[in-house]
């Protein structure tokens, strides 16, 4: 039986947090937030990391919080392999189509 | 000082399974509370307390999401959200169904020719015949897709929030849409002074000091007004209890759930023309129907209670 290959999808939102952290390297939630000046929001960023993790384009671990500082571990977000390859090939893909929006 | 977000932690944990807290929850709670400690710390008190505003509305945010998209009582039932999509598709398609074959038919029956603007004002009638219709097909579909359907309890909010509508275009819409109608003059009268009257009208109406020429058809429109209202409700629970009654022959029960609308209507229409012609009172020629399909569901649903086994789950859609 063959298996069948994965259908890669990616939102405009999830093209954004990846750009995001494939740029930085890797991001807590909130510095998303920050890093997207509006286009990404509190309520919905993390379910969306949840997803993205859930298809392979982003791990995620979790810090421990500084010395003398209150609160909960939290979670930091860095690209894939997989999630690398997904921003390059829809970049040059995008710039393949509309040269005149390449960067 | 306790830091925020521990009571909302402490909420969403009592509902939410443990993926959910550890990918969700707890990040947005943590990067709170590391948000709000730098500002205390930096003494910016004002800050931080727009900061935990902020992120008690992201919360509630998630919590809002996994109520309508995520939860399930099963893992092969509809999420809740997804269920009042549907709902809300087959019944735009039934009421816009609904609402051009009574144009048509008015069209026929009436001398002159008719405004597209009479599709505006048979619209509330044709959405408040739509709304169980809607929900009864969205409650049959997953069946027919092989999915177990929905809880019984996102059925039943659903069929709950479906009446309210209902009751507001039988008691404020449909009027104001009718005596609009009738003020553009863009076509012949098609709705009548009763069907102008708003609820609270219709009662000031039948206890003037000279009570109406013909009480039995005011006081049957009345009470058909609210019991359609209902018929969402006694439909849905008549639908969950079919399902869970023939929960192994699926055609069956899409046929009744088809038949359930239609022959709920076809009761209705002959009860209210006897509440018309008063032979039996008003309130017993809108309320028929309905007290019908209620015993009809706590039937089914007692039968399928003393057949199934005490372990098994409150699920029946």
């Amino acid at each position: 039986m063959h298996a069948r290959p994965r259908q890669l999808s990616v939102s405009a939102k999830e093209l954004l947090i990846l750009e995001l952290l494939v740029s930085a390297g890797e991001f807590y939630g909130l510095q998303l937030v920050s890093a997207s000046k509006g286009r990404l929001k509190r309520g919905t960023v993390y379910v969306t990391l949840g997803r993205m993790e859930d298809k392979g384009y982003i791990t995620s671990s979790l810090d421990d919080p500084p010395p003398g500082a209150g609160g909960m571990p939290r979670r930091l977000y860095a690209p894939t392999p997989l999630g690398r390859r997904v921003v390059k090939a829809w970049t040059e893909g995008a710039t393949l189509v509309l040269p005149e929006f390449s960067r | 000082m306790t830091m925020p977000g521990t009571w909302l932690r402490a909420f969403a944990a009592r509902s939410c399974d443990a993926e959910l807290m550890a990918r969700v929850i707890d990040p947005l709670i943590a990067d709170l509370q590391f948000e709000w400690d730098e500002a205390i710390t930096g003494g910016r008190a004002i800050r931080a307390w727009g900061i935990r505003l902020k992120a008690t509305v992201a919360f509630w945010q998630v919590m809002a999401w996994r109520a309508l998209f995520v939860h399930r009582t099963s893992p092969d039932q509809m999420s809740a959200g997804r269920f009042a999509a549907v709902s809300a598709a087959f019944v735009a398609v039934t009421a816009c169904l609904l609402d051009a074959v009574a144009f048509v038919r008015v069209g026929q029956l009436a001398d002159e020719p008719q405004s597209l603007w009479l599709l505006v004002d048979l619209a509330p009638r044709a959405l408040a015949l739509a709304l169980p219709a809607g929900l009864v097909a969205a409650i049959a579909w997953p069946r027919r897709a092989g999915r177990r359907g929905v809880s019984t309890r996102d059925v039943l909010w659903l069929a709950f929030a479906a009446s309210m509508m209902c009751f507001a275009l039988m008691a404020w819409i449909m009027p104001e849409t009718s005596r609009a109608f009738r003020a553009a003059g863009v076509g012949a009268i098609v709705s009548g002074p009763l069907m102008e009257m708003t609820l609270a009208q219709m009662w000031q109406f039948l206890h003037t000091s000279q009570p109406p020429m013909d009480a039995a058809t005011v006081w049957t429109n009345f009470h058909l007004r609210w019991a359609m209202s209902a018929s969402p409700l006694a439909l849905a629970w008549l639908l969950t209890a079919i399902a869970s009654s023939t929960s192994r022959h699926r055609v069956i029960g899409i046929a009744l759930a088809v038949a359930g609308p239609v022959g709920y209507l076809a009761l209705l229409g002959q009860s209210a023309r006897l509440g018309f012609a008063g032979v039996i009172s008003p309130a017993a020629a809108a309320w028929a129907p309905n007290v019908i399909l209620f015993a009809t569901a706590l039937a089914l649903a007692l039968s399928v209670r003393r057949r199934t086994p005490m372990s098994a789950g409150p699920e029946v859609a």
